[in-house]
């Protein structure tokens, strides 16, 4: 009867302790999601304020370089493909960021293109408004190279955390995922850097 | 022989709950030891005892006026602007440099993000000179990016230009603490400056007058000698009433009030960096 008793005393306390542990390791697991998440609509928030600037920049470059149509085009097309490409949070997939950050290169690449033009203008280049603009275009591409920085520390640290053994356990039974990771644009990185 | 199995059962149990108590603790401080761990190489080491003037290129002089004025701002709004001048950037951009040190050292409170870095790297014979305003993201409405570039560009890098670190810190720091208080708005220092631009032309516009009055009265005088002294009783010029000077509310020192005394000061001086994040924002230049 004794031992009965024990054993009912023994498997409660291992039940509880297991569900007190689970507890915690899937609060933390939500709780670095939660951050991961947030990473991201930061990232997007940025990206968007670049996509924001372009119609004045184009506008602004327009009115003093007519030849450069092509240039003007491509930008605007970059931008409207890369505003269309909206990806939540809980669906960030390997695929989709990097479709994401093929787009957003893309218009990348065609900003810099455009801005490069003014080299050829010189009434371009002393205009008020575009030295504005351009000013803001950098203190955004800033944004954007902090905002992804943060994301890939956050997703690093969840990361860490739902594969390290034995909490993957939990991460496994209640399908939290690996979350991907935005890469270093190639030659992007020459700089050297800090790490945190 | 029962009391036996008993104690095994009871020493079984014991070590169970030892090792699960272990591991509960040790994912609880992993969770939460994860984020803050991180640490940068390199950068300087956040100042002990804390202070939001941090001349580690020695260019600055006498700063104890600057500490006080950002230390009245902690005080009264928990605005935080820090000024640090270094020699090295260490590869990095300025940019780049004054957030990682913002985030470090923690400058603005943790749940508003209000601090300020005020980057400064004096120009030596073999680098530029870089100067860069990294503004938190809860400061960004007051003090927008194309402010923070004109600030460095208009008020401080002029100083700069004549070695004269102390005054372009100080001149910064004349335009911050009264965007930061909200004194006036980014709009109405932007508006000031284009007024003094304005100013410029007027001053011209009053030149070019002046050398066509003077022009006439040589010329015209010599005819007009012959008259009257109309002439010269008229332009005694005692209507002008010197010039009109607008906000001049920039530094009212009743601004010092000391609102309930924050206890968490520990007796004067800056009490410590609040754990402030910074997004990006911000302008800079060099020279």
């Amino acid at each position: 009867m004794k031992k009965l008793f024990i054993a009912i005393i023994v498997i409660a306390v291992v039940v509880l302790g297991l569900f007190s542990w689970g507890k915690g390791v899937y609060n933390g697991f939500v709780q670095q999601q939660e951050s991961v998440e947030a990473a991201w609509s930061q990232v997007e928030n940025d990206y968007q304020r670049r996509a924001d600037l372009v119609p004045n920049l184009v506008a602004t470059v327009k009115g003093y370089a007519e030849h450069e149509r092509e240039t003007l085009e491509a930008v605007l097309a970059a931008r409207a493909s890369a505003t269309q490409i909206k990806v939540d949070a809980d669906d960030l997939t390997p695929e989709k960021l990097q479709q994401f950050q093929q787009v957003q290169g893309e218009l990348g690449a065609a900003l810099g293109r455009l801005i490069a033009v003014q080299e050829n203008y010189p009434d371009l280049k002393a205009n008020q408004n575009f030295l504005q603009l351009q000013e803001q275009l950098e203190s955004t591409e800033n944004r954007i190279t902090v905002s992804r920085r943060d994301f890939n520390a956050a997703a690093q640290t969840y990361n860490t955390a739902i594969r390290t053994f034995p909490q993957n356990i939990f991460a496994g039974l209640f399908g939290f995922e690996r979350k991907p990771y935005f890469e270093a644009a190639a030659g992007a990185q020459t700089a050297p850097k800090v790490e945190f | 022989m029962k009391s036996m199995t008993d104690r095994l059962v009871a020493l079984w149990l014991a070590a169970l709950l030892l090792v699960m108590a272990t591991t509960v603790t040790a994912c609880g401080s992993e969770e939460s030891g994860n984020l803050p761990a991180r640490t940068t190489s390199g950068l300087p080491a956040r100042p002990d005892p804390p202070r939001l003037v941090n001349d580690l290129a020695d260019v600055l002089g006498d700063t104890d006026a600057m500490e006080d004025t950002l230390e009245a701002l902690a005080r009264d709004t928990g605005n935080q602007i820090v000024v640090v001048t270094v020699t090295d950037l260490l590869g990095l951009d300025p940019w780049d440099y004054a957030l990682q040190l913002g985030r470090e050292w923690g400058v603005g409170q943790k749940d508003k993000n209000n601090g300020v870095v005020v980057l400064i790297k004096p120009k030596t014979s073999r680098s530029k000179g870089r100067a860069y305003i990294a503004v938190g993201y809860g400061l960004e409405g007051a003090i927008p990016d194309a402010v923070a570039t004109r600030i460095v560009n208009s008020e401080m890098i002029p100083h700069f230009k004549r070695d004269d670190y102390h005054g372009g810190a100080q001149a910064a720091i004349d335009v911050l603490v009264p965007l930061a208080r909200g004194e006036y708005g980014p709009d109405a220092y932007t508006g000031r400056l284009s007024a003094e631009e304005d100013d410029d032309d007027v001053i011209l516009a009053v030149a070019i007058f002046l050398m066509i009055f003077g022009f006439v009265m040589v010329f015209g005088g010599a005819a007009m000698i012959s008259d009257d002294d109309d002439f010269r009783s008229g332009g005694g010029s005692a209507t002008w009433g010197g010039p009109i000077i607008f906000g001049g509310g920039g530094r009212s020192s009743s601004s010092s009030s000391w609102s309930g005394g924050s206890s968490s000061w520990g007796g004067g001086g800056f009490g410590g960096f609040g754990g402030g994040s910074f997004g990006g924002g911000g302008g800079g230049g060099s020279w």
